[in-house]
């Protein structure tokens, strides 16, 4: 019996920061080759080994970043366990729209969604133009990771995305722990059938 | 009356059955001789004609072979998994005793119960104007869990109900489109608790069978004929749709919806063409399938494209979401493939699919937001 746990992984960020290119470098590791399940540019599954033997599965969604696409995002990051998002370090702006997009999925997104924010095209120090450490004070402000990534060396590639794997699944244990019915072998969301009637909401005006 | 020869073959060559029967509480129907005259009696014959009540639904009885009947009043009427309609006359019951001596219950009917298109007294199939509830359902499920025959008689019973739905869907359309549409929802809810009896199961390959028959065998047969008034239905939305695709392609070019300039005057006549295959598969899964395809064609149509205009960047092209996104509202606006937003809705309504992450999801939630942006393209392209 299949007993792989699979998670929703979205990334966001803005057009060009070079989402596609970290998660297709990560899904095309040299060293994990065999590993691959799907990969197209746009949506890519990935097992993931963590510590322990245990084997969880990546459905990574790419969403298009550009502004003019930003009011469908929560089409994307509904039900997901995960973010991954994306800023480039030579560009100020881009860094910008990353706490946007966190303070978005605080009140949008479920809320035991893990973040993790990856400082992409690091291989260019030279041109950065946000400070590695207020990237780090930002991200453990929101209770998130942070990583320098490079889509051109892979620098960090792997642990970016090791390191989302290992938090969504410590919540789907804890979840697990609190509420065993929910957990099952699909990472924690399965559709329970009972033969109550949906309850209608609550009519707020009635008196 | 004298012994006939189903009563012989019964008593002789299969014993075992009227054993069965006899331990298991069946009755056993036997056929007047005259119309056995041209019959071979045969293991699943005998078996067609022991039959048991059902405990769920008052007159249903059941066959050894997972066949249904209703019986009231002296009549005994083919009910679900018959495609042979009938109706025979009861001429007799009578008590009869086993070789061990135990008692058992024989009907004398005029003709054999079997489905065959010769019977002599044979009935239009009536249209149930009713609708099971899930607890009935439930109900059938449980005689087919007890063989893999009745569960396909069980799949058969869900055809029927459909068909006869279908009967009232056309009289009373959109009121009973809800109906369905709520029918379907039990039909789903019925699925999953198949799929979660699984575990408890002793044998949970039968509890399989029964999986796989609703989802091939019954859904198959009403696909066609939901999705025809669907398109009914959505023809005001999809002219609206077209209207707004039109208003895309004269308005603006493909640049300003984000796609790189190197695939300026893309055609796309590929992957228009694969979208149209939507209208050649039935099922859900099938559309699904088409769906997830495409993402693999844009691709190819972008490299092909790209040799062309710009042979550096086609050897490194990849198709992002950053592209990807408004290729697909660039391909839908300019193809305008038919009925795509019944086909989305379609898909939405009646997969039975419970998860929310894999590839068929993503490529659904692309379709869905691409569309979305069409309609509500004012100030965002």
């Amino acid at each position: 019996m299949d007993s792989v746990k699979e998670f929703k992984i979205v990334t966001l960020g803005e057009g060009r920061v070079g989402k596609t290119s970290l998660t297709l470098k990560f899904a095309r590791n040299e060293f994990h080759d065999n590993e691959i399940s799907t990969v197209q540019a746009n949506f890519i599954q990935k097992d993931v080994q963590l510590d322990g033997g245990i084997q969880v599965r990546l459905n990574i969604w790419d969403t298009a970043g550009q502004e003019r696409f930003r009011a469908l995002a929560p089409n994307y990051y509904r039900q997901a366990n995960g973010a991954v998002i994306a800023y480039d370090i030579t560009d100020a702006g881009s860094f910008n729209k990353v706490k946007a997009w966190v303070k978005e999925l605080q009140s949008q997104a479920d809320k035991d969604i893990s973040i993790v924010i990856a400082g992409n095209k690091c291989d260019r120090e030279s041109e950065r133009q946000i400070s590695a450490q207020d990237a780090i004070d930002y991200a453990n402000s929101i209770n998130a990771a942070h990583f320098n990534s490079s889509a051109k060396s892979g620098k960090g590639v792997n642990e970016l995305y090791t390191e989302i794997a290992r938090r969504v699944y410590a919540v789907h244990q804890k979840n697990a722990k609190a509420n065993p019915q929910l957990s099952n072998s699909r990472g924690g969301r399965r559709v329970r059938v009972t033969n109550d009637e949906p309850q209608k909401p609550k009519n707020k005006n009635c008196c | 009356m004298t012994e006939n020869i189903f009563q012989q073959a019964l008593a002789s060559e299969y014993s075992d059955i009227l054993e069965h029967a006899v331990t298991h509480n069946y009755l056993v129907c036997i056929p007047n001789q005259s119309s056995l005259s041209d019959r071979t009696i045969t293991r699943r014959f005998i078996m067609d004609h022991m039959i048991k009540p059902s405990p769920y639904v008052e007159n249903l009885f059941q066959t050894m072979t997972g066949k249904n009947l209703l019986i009231k009043n002296d009549e005994i009427k083919s009910h679900i998994g018959y495609i042979h309609k009938f109706a025979l006359q009861i001429i007799k019951e009578e008590n009869a005793h086993d070789p061990q001596g135990r008692v058992y219950k024989q009907v004398f009917v005029t003709a054999p119960l079997d489905d065959n298109p010769n019977k002599c007294a044979m009935l239009k199939p009536e249209p149930i104007y009713k609708f099971y509830s899930a607890k009935e359902y439930i109900g059938f499920l449980h005689f087919a869990v007890e063989d893999s025959e009745a569960a396909f008689m069980f799949a058969q019973a869900f055809v029927q109900h459909f068909n006869n739905s279908y009967i009232i869907f056309k009289q009373f359309a959109k009121e009973t489109y809800n109906k369905v549409k709520s029918g379907l929802n039990d039909l789903k809810c019925l699925v999953l608790k198949i799929e979660q009896l699984k575990e408890a199961i002793t044998n949970p390959s039968i509890m399989q069978n029964v999986c796989e028959m609703v989802e091939s065998n019954i859904l198959y047969d009403i696909y066609d004929k939901l999705f025809l008034h669907m398109i009914e239905f959505h023809e005001e939305q999809e002219s609206q749709l077209w209207a707004c695709c039109d208003r895309i392609m004269s308005d603006l070019y493909a640049t300003k919806l984000g796609i790189d300039r190197d695939l300026d005057g893309i055609k796309f006549k590929e992957s228009a063409e694969l979208l149209g295959t939507l209208n050649v598969y039935r099922t859900p899964w099938e559309k699904m399938e088409v769906l997830c395809k495409l993402a693999g064609t844009i691709d190819k149509e972008c490299k092909k494209h790209l040799e062309k205009n710009n042979p550096r960047k086609a050897e490194k092209w990849e198709t992002s979401a950053d592209q990807y996104f408004p290729l697909l509202i660039y391909l839908i606006s300019l193809h305008k493939p038919e009925h795509l937003q019944v086909h989305l809705t379609f898909i939405t309504e009646f997969s039975i699919c419970s998860g929310t992450s894999g590839q068929q999801r993503y490529h659904l939630t692309n379709f869905l937001a691409a569309i979305h942006t069409i309609l509500n393209n004012e100030g965002v392209l």
